[in-house]
């Protein structure tokens, strides 16, 4: 099993040192350069901890790297998804790529959202969608011809914002709002679960209770983007 | 957002959870085998996974949006199946230990500890089949 890993190591070493190769500079578009440094960020922090993960592996028994397998795990599927979703636009760098970035640059600059602009990429197989982890949000190929699906823009903003107000101090209020919203949907099923104890419900009454709290932690984020999206963009929106 | 973009949160949320986790283990496995003091046990990064599948083994609601614990608990109940009271009650004993500031861990806890991270990590790689499934 050492052996396997060492050598699924020294790979995605290797794999991780090809993709920063496929960033092509100097860039065609500056609006690229923000996923430039954040894509060759990440894949040096992986080879990094990869690199310790193989001297870590030199001094553990063969029964003692449940840890190393996990965190190997975890490199692979980040660095597969940095090829996957954050090195496509900056490999292609094509004009409508460079037309949308200048438009999402206008758009943050307008918002004044207080952290980097997401990075825009037209090679979307289904709608709209948003990558927290490369920080990009893929359209259809064919987005930057028409201008009426160009509000879910702002909802997919709202996601970024989301998944910064972890981090940044000028966000603190909607982080708070944001975990007070979901304390309001705890408590109001935690009454539910109280009572239907109380009146000795069956198990599966119970478990589905708590099967739609759970459900709730997924749709809130949805709802605050669509929130977002109408208090930034107002009609056009709704 | 579609069900791919879910996913994708979800991953990311459980992924970091995860590392810092594992992190608080190699910790607690070097301060072990060096014999240091663990007075700067990480704690706090192995509560947060703790508390809220504690809670939940205790039948209310986390208030946790960091990962899917509910995931993690039927991952953990399949393993365990027939000892799954016994293993329950660890975790629960755990949890309230480390609370209370307990600083050392035993070989058994530490086990208990490395079979939530192997959930955790089952979880992560079944979000991540979901997104590689993506058109």
């Amino acid at each position: 099993m050492r052996a396997y890993l060492e050598s699924i190591i020294l790979e995605q070493i290797n794999r991780a040192e090809e993709l920063k190769k496929k960033i092509h500079y100097p860039l065609k578009y500056p609006e690229l350069s923000g996923l430039a440094e954040r894509c060759t960020l990440i894949l040096d922090e992986q080879i990094n901890i990869l690199r310790e993960l193989k001297r870590e592996l030199q001094s553990r028994e063969n029964c003692d790297i449940r840890d190393i397998f996990r965190e190997v795990r975890l490199c692979i599927w980040e660095i597969s998804l940095l090829e996957y979703y954050g090195i496509p636009p900056l490999y292609l760098q094509t004009p409508d790529i460079g037309f949308l970035n200048k438009l999402m640059f206008k758009i943050h600059q307008e918002i004044k959202l207080p952290f980097p602009p997401p990075t825009v990429s037209c090679t979307s197989g289904e709608y709209y969608y948003s990558h927290p982890f490369t920080n990009v949000i893929f359209v259809p190929l064919a987005e930057p011809e028409f201008l009426l699906h160009m509000p879910d823009l702002y909802h997919e903003v709202g996601h970024h914002v989301i998944e910064n107000m972890k981090s940044e101090l000028r966000l603190q209020p909607i982080k708070q709002n944001y975990l007070l919203a979901f304390s309001k949907v705890t408590e109001y099923y935690s009454r539910i679960l109280v009572n239907k104890r109380r009146d000795y419900a069956p198990p599966e009454i119970l478990m589905a209770i708590q099967r739609i709290h759970s459900q709730w932690k997924d749709w809130i984020e949805e709802f605050f983007c669509d929130l977002f999206a109408l208090y930034t963009l107002g009609p056009a929106y709704a | 957002m579609s069900d791919f973009g879910l996913f994708t949160s979800k991953f990311r949320q459980s992924t970091n959870l995860l590392r810092d986790f594992d992190r608080a283990l190699r910790y607690l496995k070097h301060s072990e085998s060096h014999g240091d003091s663990q007075d700067a046990i990480p704690v706090g990064a192995i509560l947060t996974v703790l508390k809220p599948i504690s809670k939940m083994l205790e039948g209310n609601l986390s208030e946790s949006n960091s990962f899917d614990e509910e995931s993690v608990i039927e991952i953990l109940y399949r393993k365990h199946g027939k000892f799954w009271q016994a293993y329950k009650e660890r975790v629960i004993k755990l949890t309230n230990e480390l609370e209370s500031g307990k600083t050392k861990v035993s070989e058994d806890e530490f086990s208990t500890l490395n079979d939530i991270a192997d959930a955790i990590s089952i979880e992560c790689a079944t979000l991540f089949k979901r997104i590689g499934r993506h058109p």
